[in-house]
């Protein structure tokens, strides 16, 4: 589903964010991204979902070209940014309308989709409200809903649970997991090793731009040995 | 620990709110090579407007003195300043003075509620001293040359730059917080307090406007240039009293003048600080309160097309900022009191001394097309994403389909004032059907060009990681470059149209008309090629 080859960032004044990345996110996986602050994450999270441009390698979705098919790909993913600067002259129920028009979803999709995870979100009552009045948590379930409206096949989170409530974390997690059982594809960055161990199907380790690790949990987390354990041991080594 | 004297806290409060003074901070810790040719290019783009600025002041000092009212030129000058000072003030005392983020992230330091307010209107202060400066001082050295002074005069010219800002400024923090305060519970509230703050700026000019006409009216009584000069040094004492002080003492060394301009000057602003401190958090929660209702239930939703979803959204946007839309309205509401003057005013004068009413015809696209190029809301429109862009390149949405929305926005308000202003227009001046048809179609023309031009500036030039919306709508390069560069392209034909044979006019204004077609087209094309992922 994305496939990331030799990615390389390069920021204006020379720093490198990553370099020569390569991955391979299949449909039905929920892969973690770790790495320490800087690492090069989110540069490479924002170089697939198209916002930042990139000097080398290429990045393909659902078999398409980043570079080549811009809109193609975006047609089939959703982003969940760290921090939610959402449009906050609309209300709620206006900017999960506006997502649904740019996606071109139909109206009883889109009707069902937002009741659905409103009411799992607990965000309903307050969807006529202006976006300038929800708190940060409350900016973060608008932007899930509105990652969910078009049913995406590669859902791609920088930092998901930062700001969100005990419950929603929990209504995510679940969320995720049943895309994943339905075909689709996640891919997301996190620092909370714990989550990511009893999440994630696969991770992958970046420090300094640079992917250090990468595999299904499972064979990562040998007996008796934690998330934890491997990403100290790795950071030790590196 | 050691506690900071209050002094000290306004200090330190003061030099964070200003070390990033025209963007110095962040140029001087940089390393990219782009952003500083970025700064070197605005910083020269900055100087060349203010060489013409300071040209234009010179002129309007020299033309006093030729015409033997060389002693309204510091009065004059303290009254123009003022006045602006007051206008950008309004625009800019609720963001600045009450913006209730920055008060909140102070008010859990050890900082006293007065120093945060002092710092806040010293930061104000420090930026319209230097555009006091800019204004005040090139006038006056300029009447140094050209009139004999004494030593007094240039003590007296200091001071009246370090005290002009202050009066304007904290008037003009209380109308923009009665302006605020007034539309902050309103479910619309940018709307109203846009027509409130057109209202003000309105009524200031027409006040002027009013005086200007008394000032006329006598001096025709009189009949005599003389009487002129003295009369307009009654209309500016009369309309602004400090500038009439600031005459007195930098003409006259009068002290006592000097004395009750400082004396006022200081202490509105010090009541100001003193009245509002006590309740200034109450103040910053009420002036940018939003109402929350928490009843929602799903409905019906409204299904529409990608491009109608970002004209909506966009058109939302505008409305929510009153700046943006106070700066791009006022030029419209002017073209439409123009429009409606002209069913007034007697133009048969313009007639005979021309020929024909054509020449009013032939010259109105351009008037419009100065207005344009100051209203057009697209030289901000990319900017005005602020740090929502990652949305729009995160989005299966195309250059072509965000440019088309930011143009319908700005064509949703231009158009009804061109089309109001062609019929008012028709219905006052008995033209030709030519000089009908190219006034209609060449207005039209530069009213496009002024889109396409503003959204390829602001392309070129955006600003993303702005706080206040006064520095992309009252300060950035592409609304500059739009406003003077748009200004060239309206009045070099116009002059042009003057300087050829009558005969020849009809093939001027048809190559003109080419040359904007021409030109829409090119920057069209080149707007809808942008790649978003590379801006910002």
């Amino acid at each position: 589903m994305l496939s990331i080859r030799n990615l390389t960032k390069t920021y204006p004044g020379g720093k490198v964010a990553v370099s020569d990345l390569s991955l391979d996110i299949e449909a039905g996986d929920i892969y973690g991204f770790i790495g320490h602050n800087g690492a090069g994450k989110t540069s490479a999270i924002k170089a697939i979902v198209g916002i930042h441009d990139f000097d080398g390698g290429e990045i393909f979705i659902d078999g398409k070209s980043v570079k080549d098919e811009p809109m193609a790909c975006k047609s089939v993913t959703a982003y969940i940014p760290d921090n939610p600067d959402i449009y906050d002259y609309l209300t709620g129920i206006q900017y999960l309308n506006f997502i649904a028009d740019v996606f071109g979803v139909s109206k009883k999709d889109r009707q069902e989709r937002i009741a659905r995870y409103a009411d799992l979100l607990e965000l309903t009552s307050a969807l006529g409200d202006s976006v300038s009045s929800y708190s940060h948590g409350m900016k973060q379930k608008l932007t899930v809903i509105s990652a969910l409206i078009h049913e995406p096949k590669l859902l791609v989170l920088d930092e998901p649970f930062v700001g969100l409530d005990p419950k929603a974390t929990v209504t995510l997690k679940e969320i995720m997991r049943e895309m994943c059982q339905k075909g689709a594809a996640i891919f997301f960055s996190t620092h909370v090793l714990d989550v990511a161990e009893r999440l994630c199907t696969k991770v992958a380790i970046i420090r300094d731009g640079k992917l250090v690790v990468s595999g299904r949990t499972e064979e990562l987390v040998r007996e008796g040995c934690s998330l934890e354990d491997v990403f100290m041991e790795v950071d030790k080594n590196a | 620990m050691r506690k900071l004297s209050m002094l000290r806290q306004v200090g330190l409060l003061t030099s964070l709110q200003t070390c990033n003074l025209f963007g110095f901070n962040e140029l001087r810790h940089s390393h990219s090579g782009k952003k500083v040719a970025k700064y070197v290019a605005m910083t020269v783009l900055w100087l060349l407007l203010g060489a013409l600025l300071i040209g234009y002041i010179c002129l309007l000092t020299y033309g006093l003195c030729a015409g033997g009212m060389g002693r309204l030129v510091p009065s004059y000058l303290f009254t123009i300043t003022s006045l602006i000072t007051f206008f950008f003030g309004i625009f800019k005392a609720a963001g600045m003075l009450f913006g209730r983020s920055s008060f909140e992230a102070f008010s859990a330091l050890p900082l006293k509620k007065s120093a945060i307010v002092a710092s806040r209107f010293i930061t104000m202060y420090i930026y319209d001293m230097l555009m006091a400066a800019v204004f005040l001082m090139p006038g006056l050295i300029f009447y140094a040359i050209l009139q004999p002074v004494d030593a007094m005069f240039w003590v007296v010219m200091v001071l009246g730059v370090i005290l002009l800002p202050l009066l304007p400024l904290a008037a003009a923090s209380l109308v923009g917080a009665l302006v605020t305060a007034i539309t902050s519970r309103m479910k619309y509230k940018s709307i109203f307090s846009t027509v409130l703050t057109i209202g003000f700026v309105m009524l200031i000019l027409w006040g002027e406007m009013s005086l200007t006409s008394v000032a006329e009216n006598e001096a025709d009584f009189a009949g005599m240039m003389i009487d002129m000069a003295t009369t307009a040094g009654n209309v500016i004492n009369r309309m602004y009293p400090p500038a009439a002080w600031f005459g007195s003492a930098i003409l006259d060394g009068d002290l006592l003048s000097l004395a009750l301009l400082a004396a006022v000057s200081v202490a509105l602003p010090v009541l100001l600080v003193v009245l509002v401190t006590p309740k200034f958090g109450t103040l910053c929660s009420a002036l940018n309160a939003v109402s929350t209702k928490g009843n929602y239930k799903m409905g019906e939703l409204r299904t529409g097309s990608q491009t109608s979803a970002l004209y909506r959204s966009e058109f939302k946007r505008y409305l929510s900022h009153s700046l943006w839309m106070s700066n791009t309205l006022v030029g419209y509401v002017l073209l439409i009191g123009i429009g409606v003057a002209l069913q007034f005013l007697d133009l048969s004068a313009a007639s005979a001394m021309f020929g024909s009413m054509d020449i009013i015809a032939i010259l109105a696209p351009f008037v419009v097309g100065l207005i344009a190029f100051m209203s057009t809301c697209t030289s901000s429109a990319i900017s005005m994403e602020g740090k929502n862009w990652w949305l729009v390149k995160s989005l299966p949405v195309s250059a072509r389909a965000l440019v088309n929305s930011k143009l319908l926005v700005n064509l949703t308000i231009a158009l009804p004032v061109w089309a109001a202003c062609v019929v008012m227009f028709n219905i006052a001046v008995d033209a030709s059907l030519w000089a009908r048809i190219w006034m209609a179609a060449v207005s039209l023309l530069y009213i496009l060009l002024a889109a396409l031009m503003g959204l390829r500036l602001n392309a070129a030039m955006p600003i993303f990681d702005w706080e206040n919306e006064a520095r992309v709508v009252k300060q950035s390069g592409a609304l500059s470059v739009t406003m003077f560069g748009g200004w060239a392209l309206a009045l070099l034909p116009a002059i042009a149209l003057f300087l050829i044979p009558a005969s020849m006019t009809m093939i001027l204004l048809a190559a003109i008309a080419a040359a904007l077609i021409i030109s829409c087209l090119l920057l069209y094309r080149s707007l809808t090629k942008l790649r978003l992922e590379k801006l910002g």
